[in-house]
């Protein structure tokens, strides 16, 4: 895990709210993304972590459309600014 | 069959009667407040799902005892389906609005009255005695926005704020809703410091229970738990990240 893990785990927690636990649950195994529900941290995943933002991102627009992302861009780019992290395509 | 085909109580004599779509991931609420032989409609609703909304309130009065519709302010998902309702409602049914938003409610073609709470000192007394208190809630998310508060059940009918993206609707906020809320807000309001403002205003309502008109309805702690995050909110204009032009 990397830089990102935070941004990825802000985004996850987000979606739990947008999209449900059970829509959240079957794209993190997809990814192979490790999250403890109960303390809602991100446990691991592979590689790099913009990359793994990125195909985050991409899976949650493929579920829930443009209004699932939309509810999560503010909060990522604020926390982006905040640590200095460059953010993946799917972003912009 | 699912329980949200029919009208619900969400408190004594208070109903929501929306639609139900489980692959949405927006979902609108209309509420009914029935007191004695005169109800109430708040956030009338969308055209779409007009019909499913008169059915639902149909189970629960007669229209025509439906005496005001509370309009919280000018959008078509909750004003939309009004100039179809009118016709059955009490043919001296008011449209209760602020002025701000009744300028631009009245070009949906609306025949009704206008009641404005701004010239009416924020209230109005149903003939039971019952008084519903307007809290004036400005740019959130429009200039003449407003909120209802239902002084007898400790409602307070919301309209946008407190609102949430889920499509894991549940008429009851579950564990998740804080984050469906501020996904909601983040990009809708128009400032942090507008949006504070307006919750430390509903702040002085003894609430007991919120009624949104996206999302779902809070209660007991999380009542208090979502003022406070509102209120800390980094949303709007200087938090969006617009692309230049
Ligand atoms: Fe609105
Ligand atoms: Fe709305």
């Amino acid at each position: 895990m990397d830089a990102y893990r935070n941004l990825i785990e802000i985004l996850i927690k987000r979606e739990l709210g947008i999209l449900g636990k059970e829509r959240v649950e079957s794209i993190l195994k997809e990814l192979d993304i490790k999250f403890d529900f109960e303390t809602q941290r991100v446990i691991s995943y592979d590689g790099n972590g913009k990359e793994v933002l990125q195909q985050l991102g991409e899976k949650i627009l493929d579920v829930g459309g443009e209004i699932a992302l939309i509810g999560a861009r503010v909060t990522i780019f604020l926390n982006a600014g905040r640590e200095n992290l460059e953010l993946p395509p799917v972003f912009s | 069959m699912s329980k949200y085909d029919n009208a619900l109580e969400i408190a004594p004599g208070v109903y929501w009667v929306g639609f139900y779509d489980k692959n949405a991931g927006f979902h609108c609420n209309p509420y009914l407040l029935v007191d004695g032989d005169e109800a109430v409609l708040f956030d009338a609703g969308t055209k779409p799902h007009y019909e499913i909304i008169m059915r639902k309130i149909m189970e629960v009065v007669n229209p025509i005892n439906i005496t005001h519709i509370v309009l919280h302010h000018q959008d078509p998902d909750l004003c939309a389906a009004v100039p179809d309702m009118e016709r059955l409602c009490s043919p001296d049914l008011k449209i209760v609005s602020s002025w701000r938003a009744g300028v631009l409610i009245a070009y949906y073609g609306i025949k009704s009255e206008f009641y404005y709470v701004d010239r009416n000192n924020y209230q109005l007394k149903l003939k039971s005695g019952r008084t519903l208190k307007f809290i004036p809630t400005p740019f959130c998310h429009c200039p003449g926005s407003i909120v209802t508060f239902d002084e007898k059940t400790g409602v307070l009918f919301s309209s946008d704020l407190f609102g949430a993206f889920s499509f894991n609707w549940d008429i009851e906020a579950g564990p998740y809703y804080m984050e469906a809320m501020k996904a909601f807000h983040e990009p809708y309001m128009a400032s942090k410091e507008i949006l504070r403002r307006s919750i430390e205003r509903i702040q002085k309502y003894p609430v007991k229970i919120i009624a949104p008109q996206h999302g779902s309805v809070l209660k007991g702690d999380k009542v208090a738990e979502a003022m406070s995050i509102l209120k800390e909110l980094d949303c709007g204009d200087e938090f969006i990240p617009w692309q230049e032009v």
